[in-house]
């Protein structure tokens, strides 16, 4: 148990410790089962965001998919966009250099949740808006929340979304062989397309497809 | 929509339907917080004082003290939320309908 642990976490750590440089450390032959799943699960989702472009017309649909997802299917495009890669690398390599320390940030991602639920839900479901800025500002100076509100999403989205970007660049890299500089601009241009182009729908169905693969993907590598 | 007068806002706020609504939402809403809070900043804490203790394997097992804390606070902020979505699906959307359906008329 304790030996599979290990090899879990250097595995999955493995991509980490070549951050810092453009090449990748170890040269090998493509990975050919990899590329072929990473490849198929682009496909499928740039299907599902194809087909599902033609129903989102309005803010309805675009924030909450026209309130047409059953909760099995968000509590899985949750677990999908928790099971990403701060969750797969990001994580296992904290525990693995800091030991406890890194099981706080596991555990922070998850306890922040619940509290916006208990404190938010409530009013974003009274007020009928869509965004926490938008039930904020209904009783507070609405430019000033809303500057708040922008300059925290950024904040997040530097720390957060560009080290997933530099992940997904180098993992990108290492399958395929490309040069950095596109695989992260390939990757950069797929998650903008997801979401600009299929609003909410595409999106939760590409976390659905993402969670069930990576479950069954995960299963299958256990055994 | 239904326009209503600063007179029947003052009758709607002191009716005891509605205070018992809000009063029991902010108590399981603070007090859940609350709970998740305490229970996140005591891992945080325990973590920095006793990192030695929450090292060491649970009787024969290969399972760490600090890991089973870990899994254990998983299953509590799940079984909270579910907790709180129970109640306000139940609970509380059957006293707004009450409220909504007596001054309707």
């Amino acid at each position: 148990m304790r030996t599979l642990w290990v090899i879990t976490v250097l595995l999955t750590g493995f991509p980490m410790s070549a951050f810092a440089q453009t090449e990748p450390s170890v040269k090998h032959g493509p990975n050919w089962i990899a590329i072929g799943m990473f490849l198929l699960i682009v496909l499928v989702t740039l299907a599902i965001t194809y087909r599902s472009s033609g129903s989102t017309k309005s803010k309805v649909d675009f924030y909450t998919a026209g309130h047409g997802i059953t909760p099995l299917q968000n509590g899985l495009a949750i677990a999908g966009d928790f099971l990403s890669a701060a969750a797969f690398l990001g994580f296992a390599a904290l525990v693995y250099s800091t030991g406890f320390d890194g099981l706080v940030y596991a555990l922070g991602f998850l306890t922040g949740w619940p509290i916006v639920l208990f404190l938010m839900s409530e009013r974003l479901r009274n007020l009928g808006s869509f965004t926490f800025a938008d039930a904020a500002s209904f009783r507070l100076d609405r430019t000033s929340v809303r500057l708040v509100a922008a300059t925290g999403s950024l904040v997040v989205v530097l720390f957060y979304l560009v080290a997933q970007m530099i992940g997904a660049g180098k993992l990108v890299q290492l399958l395929f062989g490309v040069h950095y500089i596109y695989a992260i601009a390939c990757v950069g241009v797929l998650m903008i397309v997801y979401v600009t182009v299929g609003g909410m729908q595409a999106t939760t169905w590409v976390q659905i497809t993402k969670a069930v693969l990576l479950l069954a993907g995960g299963t299958l590598m256990a055994f | 929509m239904l326009q209503l007068s600063p007179d029947r806002v003052r009758r709607i706020l002191s009716d005891p339907g509605f205070v018992e609504l809000s009063s029991a939402r902010a108590k399981l809403r603070w007090g859940l917080s609350l709970l998740t809070l305490f229970a996140f900043f005591g891992f945080i804490i325990l973590i920095s004082a006793v990192p030695k203790g929450l090292g060491t394997n649970i009787g024969s097992s290969n399972i760490p003290i600090g890991i089973a804390i870990f899994f254990g606070m998983n299953i509590l902020v799940v079984c909270l939320t579910g907790f709180y979505v129970q109640r306000s699906n139940s609970r509380f959307d059957q006293l707004t309908r009450d409220i909504r359906y007596e001054w309707d008329r």
